[in-house]
């Protein structure tokens, strides 16, 4: 190796201290280092412009360009250092680092730009929405974020429920991949329709429809098929009121008793923080009618820190029509009643998996004491979102019931322990069409053998939506 | 490319060889910033005018692909009798890395007459590719994108990658049925848009 590679290998760190030759002044061979590290400089590669600059201190450690030149470089060297850093934090869902990281890059900074966009990023993850859009100004008057920093704006937007304007911003970003962002941004967008029409056929198997008790000789098996329809209107977007409707029809292969009928309506607000929403519906089993519910639901959410607080409250209040659904035989009587449900969780989304788990109470008080009882227990859920639009998801519980009352049949108090699981899935072919799919399974051990069971039932459907901005 | 640099770097008079000997050993061991800057300087002080290709190749070397294809043009004007195989091969990978391919087509032709096996090998290889790239005929999109190119890089004032890319686009439009821009005119949108 020569002196000069020796030199150069020992000043491999562009922006070490440069250690001058002892003795050796070259102006001119420094002349041409400052040269190249203009050149790149300008061409943006400050790393070889730094490591240029070192070489021309080397040689003369009286140029002044190399030495301005060498702080220029080195400044912007720890700003890009500080902008990749932030990038990795953020991509470790780390923000509240990110912005510190940032901190090292001024406003005048080459790097502003990218500093502003992500800084908006790290405080859309921290939720703090405001100060994001603040943070972004600089960049939307840059030509060269402008694209990106608009990109950001709709997403802020369509956060704050004003869809109007994220779909005005996605359209007028014209840059480069920006562009592309935001053109595949744009359906998810639209797929927000205010009018939301969907209908689906389902066939399956249902091994113990019935629900009949382990050991017993008869098969509560049968399969069936089902066809749903459901329509939703949100008049305002995302916030404001909301109206909507679902219908069912299912009818059984050979156990015709639990052949159904459900049609329900609903109405109610929806709010940024959750939604509030009263509804009615009416049901028929075996042909015959069997319920009538009216109901009152709460939700609310809030996100902290990257995760998002779910609870809900529900109670409905249930009206078993009488003596009219063979199944329920001469036990018909009684079950009506108020039943009160409510839950409270956590879900935590890292694209593409989606993370749920909670806690579920429910309380059925049923105007015969026997009827009423108390079920809690824990649930989780994972689905699995890719950016195609297949979902597919998982879901499991438990949970403890315990009756109020002796069951006068049987003289004792009962009392279950239920474990379900359902995995789902959903397959879009196009905008409209999707294929569905579902396998669950249940099993319940209760004190009172005739409750004790098992259940798997798997389907295939297909489903329509057609959605109306 | 190592060997071949660090043989023409001992064919050069000094001060140059050293900056050049200097280049081509950071070349070698991946360190093409570096090894830019030693050729830019091997370049400036002009004692080996092959230096300037070199810097081409380098700068290919680092994904520059636009600055290459302009420090080729000057490279060929100042040392037309610097170039090798190995340097035309750079050459064809720049042009291909703008999605120049007649130009990569052509350097690889030009490469491969005078390459050894193993860069011979290479450049029939990208050949190859390339002729299935310019099998099917144009569409006017891809005619319209290269003329498109071409005005920006004037403006630029990279006017050797702009003439590349009309000539590109020149070349595509005569292998369409319909000759669309085959004069190199500005198309319809552009001409109702001008000025």
């Amino acid at each position: 190796m020569t002196p000069l590679l020796l030199l150069l290998a020992l000043a491999h760190a562009p922006c070490t201290p440069p250690s001058p030759a002892a003795g050796v002044v070259d102006a001119r061979g420094a002349a041409a280092y400052v040269n190249a590290g203009e050149m790149e400089m300008a061409a943006g590669a400050v790393r070889a412009a730094a490591f240029a600059y070192g070489a021309a201190l080397r040689l003369d450690a009286s140029n002044l360009r190399a030495r301005e030149g060498l702080a220029r470089a080195c400044a912007r060297l720890r700003e890009d250092d500080a902008v990749e850093a932030a990038s990795a934090h953020l991509d470790a869902a780390r923000p509240r680092e990110a912005l510190a990281s940032l901190k090292e890059v001024t406003e005048d900074s080459a790097r502003a730009d990218d500093a502003a966009l992500l800084r908006a990023l790290a405080l859309m993850e921290l939720g703090e929405d405001t100060a994001a859009h603040t943070a972004l100004a600089p960049a939307t008057r840059s030509p060269g974020a402008a694209g990106t920093a608009r990109l950001l704006e709709a997403v802020l937007a369509f956060r704050a429920d004003r869809a109007g304007e994220a779909e005005a911003l996605l359209v007028g970003v014209r840059e480069g991949r920006a562009r592309t962002s935001a053109e595949a941004l744009l359906p998810l967008l639209r797929r927000d329709e205010r009018l939301r029409l969907s209908a689906a056929v389902r066939a399956g198997w249902d091994g113990n429809l019935a629900r009949v008790p382990e050991g017993a000789d008869e098969s509560g098996a049968d399969g069936a098929t089902a066809l749903e329809a459901s329509v939703s209107w949100t008049p305002t977007g995302a916030r404001g009121p909301l109206l909507g409707a679902n219908a069912l029809l299912s009818r059984q292969l050979t156990q015709h008793a639990f052949d159904a009928m459900v049609v329900d309506a609903h109405g109610g607000w929806r709010l940024g923080w959750g939604e509030a929403l009263a509804g009615a519906s009416y049901s028929q089993l075996g042909g015959s009618p069997y319920l009538m519910a009216l109901r009152l639901d709460v939700a609310a959410r809030r996100e902290v820190g990257g995760l998002l607080l779910q609870a809900e409250y529900g109670v409905r209040r249930e009206l078993f029509l009488r003596e009219l659904a063979p199944v329920l035989s001469s036990q018909d009587s009684g079950f009506s009643g108020w039943r009160h449900v409510g839950g409270a969780g956590v879900a935590w989304w890292r694209a593409p998996l989606l993370l749920r788990a909670g806690w579920r109470l429910e309380a059925d008080r049923a105007d015969a004491a026997f009827y009423s009882f108390v079920e809690h227990g824990p649930e989780a859920g994972l689905t699995l979102l890719t950016e195609s639009g297949v979902a597919v998801g998982l879901e499991l519980r438990a949970a403890a019931r315990r009756f109020l009352d002796v069951d006068p049949s049987f003289g004792t108090l009962r009392a279950d322990g239920v474990l379900g699981a359902a995995l789902t899935a959903s397959l879009p072919m196009d905008a409209h069409w999707s294929w569905l799919a579902s396998l669950q399974g249940t099993r319940v051990v209760s004190t009172l053998p005739a409750f004790t069971h098992g259940r798997v039932a798997a389907a295939l459907g297909l489903r329509y939506t057609l959605g109306v901005p | 490319m190592a060997l071949a640099l660090a043989g023409a770097a001992a064919l050069a008079a000094p001060p140059s060889t050293p900056h050049l000997r200097a280049g081509a050993e950071h070349f070698r061991s991946g360190r093409f910033e570096e090894a830019l800057v030693e050729f830019r300087v091997s370049d400036t002080l002009g004692e080996a005018t092959d230096a300037s290709w070199y810097v081409a190749a380098t700068l290919t070397k680092l994904g520059r692909a636009e600055e290459a294809h302009e420090a080729f043009a000057q490279a060929e004007r100042r040392s037309p009798g610097g170039r090798d195989a190995l340097l035309d091969f750079y050459r064809a990978l720049a042009c291909h890395q703008l999605r120049l391919y007649t130009c990569a087509d052509a350097a690889l032709v030009a490469a491969g007459t005078r390459a050894g096996p193993t860069v011979a090998g290479h450049a029939a290889k990208m050949r190859a590719e390339l002729m299935t790239v310019l099998r099917a005929e144009p569409s006017r999109a891809t005619v319209d994108w290269y003329f498109e190119r071409a005005r920006e890089a004037e403006a630029r004032s990279q006017l050797a990658l702009a003439a590349a890319y009309r000539r590109e686009a020149a070349a595509l439009a005569r292998r369409r049925q319909d000759c669309y821009r085959c004069d190199g005119t500005a198309s319809a949108v552009h001409t109702s848009q001008a000025p």
